[in-house]
């Protein structure tokens, strides 16, 4: 007799062990990542010449805060999920690929933390 | 279990990447993947630039004289072609999650299209970048 439930069987499947939810978050983020990343490349090809302070004034002001901020946001989930797949793909060994996930979610996670800190010191006033 | 591989069966098992004919659609998925990784990685670029900025006006004109040497002007050139080349793959994997442009002609269209607009924009946003100073 099996006792699991059919929802708990079809969770687990999968190289990664989780399905859709993955899928569709990583799509969403690139919906979301597209307008912000052309808006954010222009403020950079404007700015490029830009002082210190001027730079500083731009980046705390809510018009370039706030975009980058959700940039930030939805790219630290678009690039773990992203490497995720990678990793899945090509790292055959559990225990290997344990470790590399691990360490994909701390470097996705820790480099957009840093940069979303520095980010709200800047606009918040440092 | 040792003569396990006295019973394999003799046929090809597993093909893998060589067996494969080139196509497009073949390498603008390894495009995607590649310039993928590659914005993974530069994405502490982003907390320096901030981390800098912070700092106050030493280090940031210490970035800003990385970033404006030519070295710094070659990575941000690859950057932005990888950025460009993967948000336009992005678009054409929702084109295709729509269960669109997936005949022979469309999808070969796409494939080529990511590869030439990503060149040509990357090309244009430079052009007007170092031509405009």
């Amino acid at each position: 007799m099996v006792a699991r439930t059919q929802h708990a069987r079809i969770r687990g499947l999968g190289a990664a062990g989780t399905g859709s939810r993955e899928y569709w978050l990583i799509k969403l983020t690139s919906v979301v990542l597209l307008p912000l990343t052309l808006y954010l490349i222009g403020v950079l090809v404007a700015l490029r010449h830009a002082s210190h302070a001027e730079m500083a004034a731009a980046i705390a002001s809510a018009w370039v805060a706030l975009p980058l901020f959700f940039f930030i946001l939805a790219n630290a989930i678009h690039m773990r999920i992203g490497m995720q797949n990678v990793i899945d793909d090509y790292v055959h060994s559990k225990g290997l690929r344990k470790i590399s996930s691990g360490a994909n979610t701390l470097f996705s996670w820790g480099a957009s933390g840093v940069a979303l800190y520095f980010l709200l010191k800047l606009g918040i006033g440092a | 279990m040792a003569d396990q591989s006295r019973r394999l069966p003799n046929r090809p098992l597993s093909p893998h990447l060589s067996i494969y004919r080139f196509t497009w659609t073949m390498a603008m998925s390894i495009f995607h993947r590649a310039t993928g990784m590659a914005l993974y990685f530069a994405v502490p670029l982003i907390a320096v630039f901030l981390g800098a900025l912070l700092a106050g006006p030493d280090m940031y004109e210490l970035f800003a004289a990385v970033a404006g040497s030519w070295f710094g002007i070659l990575v941000l050139i690859g950057l932005s072609w990888s950025l460009i080349h993967h948000a336009i793959g992005g678009v054409r994997h929702i084109v295709w999650d729509t269960g669109t442009g997936v005949d022979r002609a469309s999808r070969y269209l796409w494939a080529q299209g990511t590869l030439i607009g990503s060149v040509a924009l990357t090309t244009l946003l430079w052009l007007f970048v170092l031509l405009g100073d």
